[in-house]
């Protein structure tokens, strides 16, 4: 399998977006944001489809629309604490003026599945050294802001007053946030940046692996992204039904003996080929 | 000297005045309760003195010199929130975390730093609670790591919000008993606020009432009575001692305890 190069390409941009991402989506999970993280991500799906629109690199309108929205979430600041439903109209707006985007640039509608759900067989080396980059320097500014930063989070009062400026960091956090976001759209996609954001934070919390807050902590989750939960099942229903309809179902479709898992017996067909989760209902 | 010296203070938060042209001074080495109705300023005032709101009219000193943020001789203890209770950070990490929380860098404590954080959790008697996780801890146990929290720097001057908000009788003597020593031992200036005067009661120097925003100040037997407490409530008020105990009164109405009820509900 890794004598292709497109799949050691593929191991190394999920490698380097997993890392980042978790690194990062501990500190969105512990401040509660996850949802923002999530919705930086349609911003920026408006942000790719616009460029592309205007004659620009993706990755440049990407970049700029997420790091903007994070800035401008950052300058929010404690406003936006509890805000899930205006953060959910910015996504839906978002999300709704990519497609209308899209709308106008017709030409480039065939990649659409992969800014939605991300393209991780289509890296190539230059694409995997911006990701090293982008991971790099997110990585870095991270880890100057990352003392204030845990303080603001756990003890937001006294942090300020022990002369922490909570807006700076708050703004510094999300510009961050964004630049990850930006990097793991490219991978895997708008819908599933939210997972890979939130789960390994969350996870490393609830799993309580240890109580250092280098290694996991956590706020209760349901309390706070009831919302997120809800949205996320609900995205992963929309995006089955959008491939259910996709090319490769009907590619799939047009030849039965592909369905059918090597060594099984033909009724253990594929019915509905579930990409998303890896599983398989049987017929 | 003087720890705090108001000199004609008016906050707004704001159209709301929260205190109107209010003078006083706070001598250091006193343990100060502050008390008052809800809304009448304590936590406006603790967040005057750290520098966290600006007075709209007349200058606040600290320890001889202007409000300002950051002040390393002011240690605070924010009202407790819902969040700190639900943290899996052990208690050495939580106090940990606010050593030099706001400089830039990796997090983490350098050898002089764990020492501080030892002696801290050592004074306040929370030694065994450095390797449990916050969420495991009860409310007393978690009011000792806040003030541990509180005396990281050897600050001169101790802000606490609410500390005894939602702790049974038991648990609020343990942690008065606790500050006034502490506030003895190191030689700190106390301010302590708290919906009820009884569970303080002979622990405090002196009373700071707040309400209307106008402030009362000086010993108990002064400062709570009918004639101060009327003219800080704007209402008839009756102070009723007995065994020991004062209940300040309005009408039938117990004002403290019911103060306090609805805090609790909040």
């Amino acid at each position: 399998m890794l004598t292709y190069d497109f799949m050691v390409n593929a191991f190394l941009a999920s490698g380097i977006v997993a890392v980042v991402a978790g690194i990062v989506g501990f500190f969105l999970v512990l401040r509660g944001q996850t949802f923002a993280g999530h919705a930086l991500s349609h911003v920026g799906f408006a942000g790719a489809t616009g460029a592309v629109l205007v004659g620009l690199p993706p990755l440049w309108g990407l970049v700029v629309f997420t790091v903007g929205a994070g800035l401008g979430m950052g300058v929010l600041g404690e406003r936006l604490s509890g805000r899930d439903v205006a953060i959910g109209i910015i996504l839906s707006l978002s999300m709704g003026l990519g497609l209308l985007f899209l709308h106008f640039y017709t030409a480039y509608a065939t990649q659409v599945t992969a800014l939605l759900f991300g393209n991780v067989l289509g890296v190539d080396s230059e694409t995997l050294w911006t990701l090293l980059l982008l991971g790099a320097v997110s990585l870095a500014a991270l880890a100057v802001i990352a003392r204030p930063l845990l303080f603001a989070s756990i003890q937001p009062e006294l942090a300020e007053a022990k002369g922490v400026s909570l807006q700076l960091v708050s703004l510094l956090f999300l510009a961050i946030v964004a630049l990850t976001v930006a990097e793991c759209t490219q991978i895997v996609g708008v819908l599933l940046v939210f997972t890979l954001d939130g789960g390994p934070g969350g996870r490393g919390g609830t799993m309580d692996l240890s109580a250092r807050p280098r290694r996991g902590a956590r706020r209760d989750p349901g309390a706070r992204r009831g919302l997120d939960r809800r949205h996320a099942r609900l995205l992963h229903r929309l995006a089955d039904q959008l491939l259910d309809h996709g090319p490769q179902r009907r590619r799939l479709l047009r030849q039965p003996a592909a369905l059918t898992p090597p060594g099984k017996p033909a009724h253990y067909q594929l019915v509905r080929p579930c990409y998303l989760t890896g599983g398989c209902t049987r017929a | 000297m003087t720890a705090v010296e108001f000199e004609r203070v008016t906050v707004s938060l704001g159209s709301r005045v929260v205190l109107s042209e209010v003078s006083l001074r706070l001598e250091d080495g006193e343990f100060i309760g502050v008390l008052g109705p809800n809304g009448s300023g304590k936590t406006t005032l603790m967040r005057a003195i750290l520098g966290l709101v600006k007075p709209s009219a007349g200058s606040i000193k600290v320890l001889g010199k202007p409000a300002r943020r950051g002040n390393a001789a002011a240690g605070y203890m924010p009202q407790q929130r819902q969040s700190v209770r639900s943290l899996r950070l052990s208690g050495w990490d939580f106090v940990a975390s606010a050593v030099n929380g706001h400089k830039w860098g990796l997090p983490g404590a350098r050898a002089a730093e764990r020492k501080e954080i030892d002696w801290a959790l050592a004074t306040v008697g929370a030694r065994d609670l450095a390797r449990r996780p916050l969420s495991e801890t009860s409310g007393g146990e978690r009011q000792r790591l806040l003030l541990a929290q509180c005396l990281l720097g050897r600050p001169r001057l101790l802000l606490l919000d609410e500390p005894l908000l939602n702790l049974d009788p038991h648990h609020q003597r343990v942690v008065v008993q606790l500050v006034r020593q502490l506030q003895k031992e190191l030689a700190m200036t106390v301010l302590f606020s708290a919906h009820e005067i009884n569970p303080l009661l002979g622990a405090l120097d002196k009373v700071l009432y707040l309400g209307g925003g106008r402030a009362a100040l000086g010993g108990v037997d002064e400062v709570i009575t009918g004639p101060v407490l009327s003219r800080l409530y704007g209402s008839e008020i009756e102070v009723v001692r007995i065994g020991g105990r004062i209940f300040v009164m309005s009408g039938a109405h117990d004002l403290e305890k019911s103060e306090h009820r609805h805090d609790a509900h909040l």
